[in-house]
C-alpha cells in the first residue's frame, strides 16, 4: 500500500511506474565489466571514492616529458571492500570518466610467478595496446600512434634544411635549372606551412597532408630520415624506438598496421644481441611506457580478481601470493611510470598480506602522494551514505517517469515513504544488499507485491554444477580476441588452467604429475616460452619433461619464434620432448612441408627435429586456452563456490577432450618409444663393456 | 706542447630521456634578410647573397631566452664576417636572435678578386649553434643552413669597362703597328662615334657576360647537386 497522501501527481506517477520494470532489478544483479555498463552507472555512488582514484591515476598524467625522470616511480594502490561493494564497476566507471580524459587500463587474468615483472607486463601491456579497447572501440595503439607521428612529422619538416625542402618536393629537371637563380622559397614554405599546421590536436594527419597537396610517401620518407638522423646509437632502446617509430609512422600514415601488431607481438627482439632478455623486456616496456606518456595517457594496470591470482587449483596458494607481492615490491623499486590498483575483498587481502614479508610491505604501503592529502595506499570501499541512495532513487525512477510535467512536485524519496533509508535499513548496507533492498521494497510500495522470502544459500551438492559452469563457459567465450603472440602468456596460462585441475592425469600409461605454467626459455622476451608438463611412468620409473610451445610469430617472426622454441634443448637442455603447437592457415597433413620457406630453414637446421613436435591446433582451440583464465574467474565467484574438484575436472575433460588428446597421445607412444630405446641401449651398452 | 681547454657538453642525468627525434631541438625559424629586411632567395644551392652586402641571419630558437647563452655561428665560412649576435622582435612579434653578418672577399688575393668581379662564386653551410646556459644540462645539434655568394650586377659594369679597355687596347695596337693611322685617342673617340664600334663592344660584353654566367651557372649546379645528393643520403627511403 502506498503511504503517500492522496495526491494526483503521486498517483499518475505511481500508474507510470507500475507500467515499467522495476528500475533496481537490474542493478541489484552482480555485474561484470561490460556488461551495459551506461545503463546501469549511477554517477553518485561511490562518487567519492571514485573522484579520490581518478586524482591518484591522474597524478601518472604527464603533463610534459622530456625523459624517464618525468614518469612517476610506480606505485600500488589498493581497493578493499566487501564482496559486493561495487569493486568491479568501480573499476569499470573509472574508464567510463565524465571529464572525457582517458587512461590505458590493462586488466590482468593471471600471474605466473616463473616470469619477471617486465616480462609480465610487456606481454599484458602489448596485448591490451592491440586489442580493440571495450570502452572506445577502437585499438589504443592506433590512438597513440596519430599523436607521435604527428609530432615527428613536424620535426621531421623542422629539422630539414632549406634546401633539403626544396629537393623533397622533387622539383623537375627545368624547375632545377630555374632554382639555380632563386624563387625555391615557395617550396619550402609549402613544407613549414604543413609543419605550421601540424600543431598538437588537429584533425586526421593523412586528410591534412593532402591538403597541403604532399605526398604521403614523401612524408614517411621524411620521418624516416629524420629518425635516422636523430635517434641515433646502437644501444637497445635506440634501436627500438627507432623501429617502433617507424612501425607507427607506416600504421598512420600507410595504414599498414601488421608491421607494427608483429612489432609489438615479438619482432621487437630481432633488434637487440642475444642474451639480454630481460633487459629487452625492461626497454621494450620503457618505449612503450613512453608512447602513452608522450599522449599524456597514464598507465594502469589493475588485478580485480585476486581470488583467482592467489590460487592454484581453487587452494588459496600462500607461496604464489608471497611470489605476488616481491614482485610488485620490484616493480615498484625498477620500474616508473605505472600504476598499480589492486581490488580486493577485505577478507582476501587481510589473508594474503600474512604473506607480505618487510621488503614488499614497505614497498607496497608508500602510496601516491595528492595534493592536501599526503600519500593514498589504501582505499576501502563504504556502504553508500543515505544521501547517495537518496540521489540514487531519484535518479533511477526519474530515469523510469519520463518527462512528467509534475516530477518536481513528487516528494523526494518517492516512490517510498519519508524517513524509509532511515527505518527500512536500505542504508549503511554494501551496495549489493541495498540494491536488493531498494528493489524489494520497490516491488512492495509500486506493484503491492510481497516481497519474496529470501531462499536459503543451496548446498553445493543441490546445485546443477554442469549447468553452472557451462554458463560461466559460455560468458568466458565471448571475447572474440585474435590469437597473437602477445597473448602468448595469457595461452600458457590457460594451458594450466586446462591442466591443473586434472592432476594427476593418466594417459596411455603415463601420468601427469606436475605443471609448470612458463618456462622462460632463450633470448627471446615475447617467444621465449613454453609451459613445461613433468609425466611419470605409472608402471615403470621412467619421466618425461615435456615442453609445449606455441608457434604464434607471424612473417618474419616466425621463424625466430621457432628458433626461440627450439632454445628449449639449448644446453642445459630444459627437458626431454617438446611439441610445438602452429595453427597452419593452409591444409595438409605433413606441416613440415606447409612451413614458409624461413621457418622451414630453421626446422632442417635443428638437430633436434627427432625430439620435436610438429602438431596443428586450431585458432577455435587456442581461444579456448585464452579464455580458460577468464572461466577460472568466473568459477571462482559461481553461487556456491568452490565448485566441487570432481563437476570441475569431468567438464573440463569433456569440453577439452581434443585439446588434451593434442597434448599428450602421440609426445607420450614417442617417450615410450625413446624409453624403449634407452633400456636397449644400455643394454647393448652393457654388453659391449661386458665383452671389452 | 701547449695544451688546450675543451669545452664538454653535460647530456643531462637520464639515460633514458625522450627520443631527440620527438625534441624541439632545430630552430623554429631560419632566415637570412637584407638590410631593408627582406628576404634574400632561396636557391637551389642555398641562400643567395652578394658580394659587398650586409645580411642579417635571423634564428626563433624553440628555447626559453633563460636557457640559452648565445646564438652563434660555428666556423663561419670565410667570405663572411660576422659580428656579434642580437635579439630582436620580428614583424611576427617573435623574439628572434639576429646575427648581422657581411659577404666579403680578401682584395689581395686574386682569385678572391676574380670572384668579385664576377668570376667564380663561393658557398658554404651556415652552422647554427644555439649554446646553453651552464647547468642546463640540454644540447643541440648545430643546424646547417647552406648559403651562396655570388656577384650581382657589377659583373655587367665590369664587362663594359672591359669592353672599353678592349677597344681602347685594339686602337693602341693600331697605332703601333700603323703609325700614319692618326691620333690614338682620335682614333678611338671616331671609333665611339660609331653604331658598330659599339655593337661589337656590346656583343663582346654579352658574350663574355654569357661565358662567365654559364661558369658560374656551372659551379651551381655542382654544389645543387652535391646538396641534392646529401638530402637523398639522408632521407632515402
Amino acid at each position: 500500500m502506498s503511504s503517500f497522501p492522496d495526491d494526483g501527481p503521486v498517483h499518475t506517477a505511481l500508474d507510470i511506474l507500475r507500467g515499467k520494470e522495476n528500475p533496481f532489478e537490474s542493478l541489484a544483479r552482480p555485474q561484470r565489466l561490460d556488461d551495459r555498463f551506461l545503463d546501469l552507472h549511477v554517477p553518485e555512488m561511490l562518487a567519492q571514492e571514485r573522484d579520490l582514484l581518478l586524482q591518484v591515476i591522474d597524478r601518472y598524467r604527464t603533463e610534459e616529458y622530456s625523459g624517464s625522470a618525468d614518469l612517476l616511480q610506480t606505485r600500488v594502490v589498493t581497493v578493499l571492500g566487501d564482496r559486493g561493494s561495487g569493486k568491479t564497476h568501480l573499476l569499470q566507471s573509472l574508464a567510463y570518466r565524465e571529464d572525457g580524459k582517458s587512461q590505458i587500463i590493462v586488466r590482468p587474468k593471471y600471474f605466473d610467478r616463473d616470469l619477471p615483472f617486465e616480462e609480465y607486463v610487456l606481454s599484458q601491456l602489448a596485448a591490451a595496446l592491440t586489442e580493440p579497447d571495450d570502452v572506445y572501440r577502437s585499438r589504443p595503439i592506433d590512438d597513440l600512434a596519430r599523436p607521435l607521428v604527428r609530432r615527428l612529422l613536424r620535426q621531421a619538416i623542422r629539422s630539414m634544411g632549406p634546401t633539403d625542402r626544396i629537393f623533397a618536393l622533387a622539383p623537375g629537371r627545368w624547375q632545377r635549372l630555374r632554382l639555380l637563380w632563386g624563387g625555391g622559397r615557395r617550396l619550402d614554405r609549402k613544407l613549414v606551412a604543413l609543419a605550421d599546421a601540424l600543431a598538437p590536436g588537429g584533425g586526421d594527419l593523412r586528410h591534412l597532408i593532402g591538403r597541403h597537396e604532399l605526398d604521403i610517401e614523401l612524408c614517411v620518407r621524411l620521418i624516416q630520415g629524420h629518425l635516422r638522423r636523430f635517434e641515433v646509437g646502437e644501444g637497445v632502446l635506440a634501436s627500438l624506438r627507432r623501429a617502433l617509430y617507424g612501425a607507427m609512422v607506416r600504421a598512420v600514415l600507410l595504414e599498414e598496421t601488421d608491421p607494427l601488431f608483429r612489432f609489438l607481438d615479438g619482432e621487437y627482439a630481432q633488434l637487440a644481441a642475444p642474451g639480454i632478455r630481460r633487459e629487452l623486456a625492461a626497454r621494450m616496456l620503457h618505449a612503450l611506457v613512453e608512447v602513452c606518456a608522450l599522449a599524456r595517457q597514464p598507465v594502469i594496470i589493475a588485478f580485480d580478481n585476486l581470488e583467482l591470482l592467489f590460487s592454484v587449483r581453487s587452494q588459496f596458494d600462500g607461496e604464489l601470493t608471497r611470489s605476488f607481492w616481491n614482485v610488485l615490491a620490484q616493480a615498484v623499486d625498477n620500474t616508473r611510470g605505472l600504476l598499480v590498483l589492486l581490488f580486493a575483498e577485505s577478507g582476501l587481502l587481510e589473508r594474503a598480506a600474512g604473506f607480505m614479508d618487510s621488503f614488499a610491505r614497505d614497498r607496497l604501503l608508500q602510496g601516491v602522494p595528492l595534493f592536501a592529502r599526503g600519500p593514498v595506499s589504501q582505499l576501502r570501499l563504504s556502504p553508500p551514505s543515505p544521501a547517495a541512495v537518496q540521489d540514487l532513487i531519484r535518479n533511477r525512477v526519474r530515469r523510469s517517469l519520463g518527462p512528467l510535467p509534475d516530477v518536481e512536485r513528487l516528494p523526494t524519496s518517492f516512490p517510498f515513504p519519508a524517513g524509509f533509508l532511515q527505518t527500512d535499513g536500505a542504508s549503511g548496507q554494501n551496495l549489493r544488499n541495498t540494491l536488493v533492498r531498494l528493489r524489494d521494497a520497490y516491488s512492495s510500495v509500486v506493484y503491492q507485491r510481497a516481497p519474496h522470502a529470501p531462499a536459503p544459500p543451496p548446498s553445493p551438492a543441490d546445485l546443477d554444477w554442469n549447468s553452472l559452469l557451462q554458463s560461466a563457459w559460455d560468458r568466458a567465450m565471448e571475447h572474440d580476441s585474435t590469437p597473437s603472440a602477445s597473448h602468448l602468456q595469457q595461452m600458457h596460462a590457460g594451458l594450466a588452467a586446462l591442466l591443473e585441475p586434472l592432476l594427476p592425469f593418466a594417459s596411455d600409461g603415463w601420468e601427469l604429475t606436475a605443471v609448470q605454467p612458463t618456462l622462460a626459455v632463450g633470448d627471446h622476451p615475447t617467444y621465449g616460452l613454453v609451459s613445461m608438463l613433468r609425466w611419470r611412468e605409472q608402471r615403470g620409473s621412467g619421466t618425461c619433461l615435456l615442453g609445449i610451445g606455441f608457434l604464434l610469430g607471424r612473417a618474419r617472426g616466425m621463424s625466430v619464434d621457432l628458433g626461440a622454441k627450439l632454445d628449449f634443448f639449448r644446453h642445459p637442455s630444459r627437458g626431454d620432448r617438446l611439441i610445438v603447437l602452429w595453427p597452419p592457415t593452409t591444409e595438409g597433413d605433413n606441416l613440415v612441408e606447409l612451413l614458409p620457406a624461413a621457418t622451414r630453414a630453421v626446422w632442417d637446421q635443428s638437430r633436434q627435429r627427432s625430439r620435436t613436435t610438429l602438431r596443428r591446433i586450431e585458432l577455435s582451440e587456442l581461444r579456448i586456452l585464452m579464455a580458460l583464465p577468464e572461466w577460472l574467474g568466473q568459477v571462482v565467484s559461481l553461487p556456491g563456490a568452490p565448485a566441487p574438484v570432481e563437476a570441475v575436472r569431468a567438464f573440463i575433460t569433456k569440453r577439452c577432450e581434443t585439446l588434451l588428446h593434442l597434448l599428450t597421445l602421440p609426445v607420450l607412444q614417442a617417450c615410450n618409444d625413446e624409453e624403449e630405446t634407452k633400456s636397449a641401449g644400455s643394454t647393448s651398452r652393457r654388453a659391449f663393456a661386458h665383452e671389452n | 706542447m701547449k695544451t688546450e681547454s675543451i669545452q664538454r657538453t653535460l647530456a643531462g642525468n637520464d639515460p633514458h630521456g625522450i627520443s631527440r627525434a620527438l625534441q624541439d631541438l632545430t630552430p623554429d625559424d631560419c632566415t637570412i634578410v637584407d638590410r631593408r629586411g627582406k628576404p634574400v632567395p632561396l636557391s637551389g644551392a642555398g641562400y643567395v647573397l652578394h658580394f659587398g652586402r650586409a645580411y642579417h641571419l635571423r634564428i626563433v630558437s624553440p628555447f626559453a631566452d633563460d636557457d640559452l647563452q648565445e646564438v652563434c655561428l660555428v666556423s663561419a665560412p670565410t667570405f663572411l664576417t660576422t659580428a656579434p649576435a642580437f635579439t630582436d622582435v620580428d614583424e611576427n612579434g617573435r623574439n628572434v636572435h639576429v646575427l648581422p653578418m657581411r659577404v666579403t672577399s680578401d682584395w689581395l688575393s686574386i682569385w678572391s678578386l676574380l670572384r668579385r668581379f664576377g668570376l667564380g662564386i663561393d658557398w658554404d653551410e651556415l652552422e647554427i649553434s644555439q649554446r646553453f646556459k651552464p647547468g642546463k644540462l640540454r644540447d643541440a645539434k648545430p643546424f646547417l643552413c647552406p648559403v651562396v655568394a655570388r656577384p650581382h650586377w657589377s659583373v655587367l659594369l665590369v664587362l663594359a669597362l672591359f669592353g672599353v679597355l678592349a677597344l681602347f687596347v685594339q686602337k693602341t695596337l693600331d697605332h703601333v703597328i700603323d703609325p700614319e693611322k692618326g691620333d690614338r685617342l682620335d682614333a678611338l673617340l671616331q671609333s665611339l662615334q660609331r653604331w658598330d664600334s659599339w655593337a661589337l663592344m656590346f656583343g663582346g660584353v654579352f658574350a663574355l657576360w654569357c661565358l662567365v654566367n654559364s661558369l658560374n651557372l656551372c659551379f651551381l649546379y655542382q654544389r645543387t647537386r652535391e646538396l641534392r645528393r646529401n638530402y637523398r643520403e639522408t632521407y632515402s627511403s
